[in-house]
This record gives structure tokens, sequence and C-alpha cells, in this order.
């Protein structure tokens, strides 16, 4: 095309669009600041308030949807010295965190969020804690945990065809023998449950600076769907020093790799709802926050720093293991992308 | 009349000079390197204590559901050279130097570097499920390196603060090295920065937030932005650094009529972060540019998507996944010390920190350092952080 040619299609061109413009502006006016203040845009951020026991709280809530599948190097929170606890030893100490995982094909499993709120707690006017929180949580979180404050809600499950071979009797045996039998015979195919928590060495709770899950003193096995009698009956074995008809009943934390936060089902190994009252905190001193899934209820926060995985509203922790993967860990699931697996 | 005649010459005026224009092709585009300019802001401060600005359509919900309008006010908005005690004693700063200013340039993305941490493969064996087995993971190295973290062939468009030095640099926060000794600020270039807002909260309250921040620095930050072809969109990848000797936040409440909270409980509720720093990564352009957009329901949509094709083979996503490990620059947040009340950690460190003296059991000894109310949180760590997926979608509340 000529110069000359060129210059006159772009005049043309440009006359058009201005007068095209003109015809389409038309019938647009301006607004006034008064109409323009009318328009609320789309609100993702609001504050709420709340009171308890002399405490005032904020919120400040975030209206998204979080998907994501991230990896972490180092997860450390409060590390300073603490009575009773070990030197250089941290209230939360994750290393290789991740959320989510990710598939053979490398394709992603993300960690879902909703509802996540950053809240203050204040007391005297000053501000003794913080804490952030995820409306719903679902998805597998991996780390090598190497100390936990909070609180971490498990239920363990699994048949008594599992269990009963691994009892062993001791001096115990008059009772001992009858149960393993019973265990290992007539209930083989009855589901048994257990209540499992932060624990240290001797079977104590330890909130602090955890190293162990399994089952407190005292705590009893019992079978959900059988009789009273039996539930009786097996009500008579407690977890004792870590210990319970010679079943070991604490684990080491750093074995559990990778932990399903929210409903999941170990059959089919699908999330089936998702964790309601997952929250970090930090706070100067023991404060309480109110329950994400029971508003009568409050969740105390020890002072420090402290993560709160807990049970869910209809009893059910958020955490689910077999005995299997309790006696022997749970292996971590791929969190990187390539070859690589256990951290990235 | 006068105003339509104006308006035509400006039309006819237009198509003038446009008439030689014309557009570039994108890769036309991105042969053009080294256009831009530097700046260096010159004995800059500002003082904004008198200025009252006030946000306003953050909602707040009251108890019985009713949402009204919570007005939020700024003020006490301060930038000073350091030294200025929070803003009482404001000085003149000069911010970035003549050999290295901020820049704003156009250039190939070839030629884009970065600094990162050095990651490699390592190969350990783990004990799950009752069995041992080797496994691979990535690990920093220690060192760090210079990569090109742009795609090739594409023009990029870059803001960047003073960049940070592979040699002769200064400590990035003065006395501790953790944060890194490659800025290229000296320590006459930091900046003091303060800002206190009020939030009316309701019920006759207000929470007072007021942020002072000690000896700021924010060398080897950058937002570069391009045109994705496949995404037909604007991408990019940003990296805001900021180092601060002191960053004290004061939280406290006080009725809505005071016009500040009483000094003890400002004093009491200040979060107190010493030798602080954070190293925020969004993006790594060559295979996860950061995706910003508005879906049609008007709500923003952030995102990271997969580095890796997954249609590819096995080798090609090992890859491009090793490329992305081992040079996209990680998202690092650490406090060196963190404390609430107790007023500045002494020289020494409070009792409880980390390095404390044990007792005779091999265990640390809490103490306040004499101070009467306060918690230590010691060092709190946020380190080595990407991600492989992200996305973020805003929805109403």
């Amino acid at each position: 095309m000529r110069p000359t040619l060129r210059f006159a299609k772009t005049a043309c061109a440009l006359m058009c669009s201005a007068l095209l413009s003109a015809a389409a502006h038309g019938a647009m006016v301006e607004l006034a600041d008064n109409e323009l203040s009318e328009v609320t845009g789309q609100a993702f951020i609001n504050l709420t308030t709340d009171s308890n026991a002399g405490i005032n709280y904020t919120r400040l809530n975030f209206g998204m949807d979080i998907d994501t599948q991230l990896n972490m190097n180092k997860l450390k929170l409060g590390l300073y010295g603490r009575t009773g606890e070990a030197a250089n030893t941290a209230d939360i100490n994750i290393d290789n965190f991740a959320l989510g995982s990710v598939n053979a094909d490398d394709t992603i499993n993300p960690f879902r969020i909703s509802n996540p709120f950053l809240e203050l707690a204040y007391k005297n006017n000053k501000v003794v804690g913080v804490r952030l929180g995820f409306g719903e949580a679902q998805g597998h979180l991996s780390g090598n945990i190497n100390t936990y404050t909070g609180n971490l809600a498990i239920d363990i499950f699994g048949k008594g065809s599992y269990l009963g071979p691994k009892i062993t009797c001791g001096w115990d045996f008059i009772v001992c023998l009858p149960a393993k039998g019973l265990v290992s015979g007539v209930w083989a195919n009855e589901d048994f449950k257990a209540e499992a928590s932060l624990v240290n060495g001797s079977g104590n709770a330890d909130p602090v600076r955890g190293t162990m899950a399994g089952l407190t003193n005292g705590t009893k096995l019992s079978m959900p769907d059988s009789s009273a009698a039996a539930n009786f009956l097996l009500g008579l074995f407690t977890s004792q020093n870590c210990g319970l008809l010679g079943v070991n009943t604490c684990f080491n934390l750093s074995d559990y790799g990778s932990i399903p936060i929210g409903k999941f089902d170990n059959q089919t190994q699908q999330f089936t709802g998702t964790a309601n009252g997952v929250f970090l905190s930090m706070q100067t001193e023991n404060v309480q926050w109110r329950d994400q899934q029971d508003a009568s209820k409050f969740i105390t926060a020890l002072a420090g720093a402290f993560m709160n995985i807990p049970r869910n509203a209809d009893g059910t922790a958020a955490i689910t293991l077999s005995f299997q993967q309790a006696l022997e860990g749970i292996a971590r699931k791929d969190t990187c992308l390539g070859s690589a697996t256990h951290g990235c | 009349m006068m105003r339509s005649i104006g308006f035509g010459f400006l039309v006819s005026f237009a198509a003038c000079s446009s008439a030689e224009m014309q557009e570039l092709a994108d890769e036309e585009l991105s042969t053009v390197q080294g256009a831009g300019f530097g700046f260096v802001l010159d004995s800059i401060m500002l003082d904004a204590s008198g200025a009252n600005i006030t946000i306003n359509d953050i909602e707040r919900v009251r108890s019985d559901g009713i949402k009204e309008n919570m007005p939020v006010k700024l003020s006490e908005f301060y930038l000073s050279g350091s030294g200025s005690n929070k803003g009482a004693n404001k000085t003149p700063v000069t911010l970035g130097r003549l050999n290295h200013p901020f820049t704003v340039t156009l250039g190939k993305g070839e030629e884009m570097r970065a600094l990162s941490d050095t990651w490699e493969l390592r190969s350990k064996v783990v004990r799950e499920g009752g069995a041992n087995k080797t496994v691979q993971y990535w690990a920093p190295s220690g060192a760090s390196q210079w990569v090109q973290t742009t795609p090739s062939n594409v023009a990029v468009l870059t803001l960047a603060f003073p960049e940070r030095m592979t040699s002769g640099g200064s400590s990035c926060i003065s006395g501790y090295a953790g944060a890194g000794l490659n800025c290229s600020s000296d320590p006459s270039g930091r900046a003091d920065l303060g800002m206190r807002f009020d939030f009316s909260v309701g019920g006759g309250r207000k929470d007072i937030l007021d942020f002072d921040l000690a000896q700021l620095t924010m060398d080897g930050s950058y937002l570069r932005l391009w045109g994705d072809n496949s995404r037909k969109q604007l991408v990019g990848e940003a990296l805001i650094n900021i180092f601060a000797k002191n960053l004290d936040i004061s939280a406290c409440t006080a009725p809505e009529a005071s016009a500040n909270c009483t000094s003890a409980a400002a004093l009491a509720g200040t979060m107190y972060l010493t030798n602080a720093y954070a190293n925020i990564s969004l993006g790594y352009g060559k295979s996860q540019p950061l995706q910003f957009d508005v879906n049609s329901n008007g709500q923003f949509v952030l995102e990271l998507s997969n580095p890796v094709n997954t249609a590819g083979t096995a080798a090609q996503r090992n890859a491009q996944a090793a490329d992305f490990y081992a040079n996209t620059p990680r998202t690092n947040l650490v406090f060196d010390n963190m404390n609430i009340g107790y007023g500045r950690p002494p020289a020494n460190g409070f009792a409880n920190m980390p390095g404390a003296a044990l007792n005779s059991n091999g265990q640390a000894v809490v103490g306040g350092g004499g101070m009467s109310w306060g918690y230590n949180f010691g060092r709190n760590e946020i380190s080595g952080l990407s991600f492989n997926y992200l996305k973020v979608t805003s929805r109403d509340l």
C-alpha cells in the first residue's frame, strides 16, 4: 500500500471511530459523587466484634475461596525458652511442611480453604492474642512434625482381626488372654475405636511442644456399633503408660508424614467433608477463642503459639486413622512435582 | 461552540499525528532493550501527621446482623530518615543511589535476572508404613544465584527498587547478617515509616493499630509485567523484599470519643518485631506467571498455575519441575525476635530467648527481662515457601 493511501485509510478510520464513539457515548452521563457512593461493589471483607469474660474480640472476615498446593522448608513458631521444655525447641516446628498433594502424573490435589479470618483479642484494652482461622479446610497436611502445641484430635478405627494379633499378654494374662481371644475371634469383624490426642511418653496429656500422639491414660477402646455389654467388657481395659493389652498406644508425630484435615473415608481414600474449626494463634496468656463450629462454646488456646485441629461438631475427629496407620505411621503424600516427593 | 471546534481540531490533529504510527508486533517489541530510566528520591521527607484520611465502605456487622459502614481513619503517616523515634524527629532521607537507583525499564525477557537462593535435589532414607525407602527432596544449598525468571522473546516492563548486589553490599539489616549482606542501599539510605489506623468497630469502641518501621529498606524488590500470547492477558511476577531493624505495632482499644488509648494499654499492647524481614515472591515468569483477573461476577481471581505441563512425558515434566525448584525465588517471613509487651528487647535479649542460660536439667529458664508484663515469642520463621498451585477467588460476604 502506498503511503498516501495508507494515510487516507487511517484518517478515514479515525474519523469514523470518532463519529461512532460520539454516537455510542451519547447516552452516557457522569455519576455524581453521591450517586457513585451508592455503588457498593463486591464486599469480600467485613468486620465483626464479640466479647466474653472480659475479653473483646475484633474479627476481620475475608470472603475468599483458596485452592492451593504449597511447600515450605520450615515452619517454626515460638522458638524461645519455656519452663519444663527442652532447650532450643519451638511451640510449633514442622520441616518440609506442605498442604495438598501431587499425583503421579503431576496433577494437583489442592488443599481447600474457605472463609479465612484474622481475629484480635483485647483484655484491659491491650491486645493479648491474634488468631488466623479457617472457616472450612480440607486436604492433606504433610510435614516432619518435630514439636506441636495445641489440639490435635484423632480418631483411630480398625477391625478386631488387625488389632487382636497385636495384643501381647504378660502378668495380666488372666484377663488379657480372654480379651485377645474375643478381639481376634468373636469381635474380629467389629470396628474398634479410640480417641487420641497429644501425649508424652508416659501417656499423659502433653499439649505443649508435644512430640507424640496417642491414647491418654485411662482411655478405653470402644465398639461404636456393638452392644452395651460388649462395650462394658471392653471398658474394663484402659490405656496406661502408652500401652493397652500390650499394644503400644503412643506414636511419634514424626511418623505421620501426611494427615488428612477434614472428614476422610479411609476405604475410598476420598474426602467427604471439611474441618470447620482449624486455626493458628499466638497469645500472651491462655485465651478463650469462640468455637467456630459451636458458637456457645470456647476453645482455650494456651499462651504461646498454638494450632487447633479439633474434633468436629458431630464428635468425629478432624483426623481419622486406621490402627495400622497409627501403629506403623502414615507414608507422606507426594507433595512435589517431578521426581522429588518429600520436600521442594 | 468553542468546545466543539476544539474537539474537532484535536481529532484532526490526532488523525494527522497518528498517520505514520504503526503498532509493533510482540516479537518486534521484544527486540527493544535497555529503554528506560532510573531515579533517586533525593532528600525526601513525608509528614502527613496533621492530615486525616477516612476510608469508608468496609462493613461492620452488628450482633443483630445489620451491616453498616465502618469508618477507618488513617493518620500519623510519615516517611523520614532513620532515627526518627517513631516519627517524632523527622529528617530527610535519600532513597536509592545514582549507581543503584530505582528503575523503570522495558527490556527483553531473556535479559532479566533475579537473585534467588540455590536449591538442590537430594536423597534420604525414610521409614514409612513400617518399611525403609529412599526418597528425593529439594533443599536450599545456602548459596544464592542470579537466574532468568522471565520467558524469552517477550518485552518486559519493569519497576525495580535498588538492586541487591553480588559483592560489596551492605547488610540489609544493620547488625544482623541473617537477612543478607548484599543490599546496595547503605545505612544512611534507610527510612523510618509509620501510619496509624483507627477502626470504629461499633458499640462505642474503636481499635487502634499504630505501625512504626525503623531502618526500612526494600532493595531487590521488583514488579515485572508482560503480555502472554497463549493466555491472551497481561501477566507478571513480583518480588517484594522488606527489611526492617524494628517493626512496632501497637494494638489497643479505646472509647470512640477518646483520641488515644491509655499509654499503659498502648505500651503493653505493642508487638515488637526485631530484625524482621520478608521476601514475598509471586510468580516464576518462565512457567508460572502471576495471573490476576476479574470474573464475570466482578470477583477478583489471583492464580499461580501448575508450572509443569501435565500433558508432557515424565522426562519433560521432571525437567520442568527441576527448572522450577532450582530457580524460582522463594517466600520467606522471619522475625528474629517477637514479643508483646516488655518493651524493646535488651541488648543481650530476654532471659527466655533461644540462647538463654539453662538450668541444671538443661531446660531454659523463663523470664521477663525485668519487665512487668508481656510475652516473648522468640524467633518465628516461615521459610522456603513456594506454590505448586494457588487460586484465590473472592466472593461477597
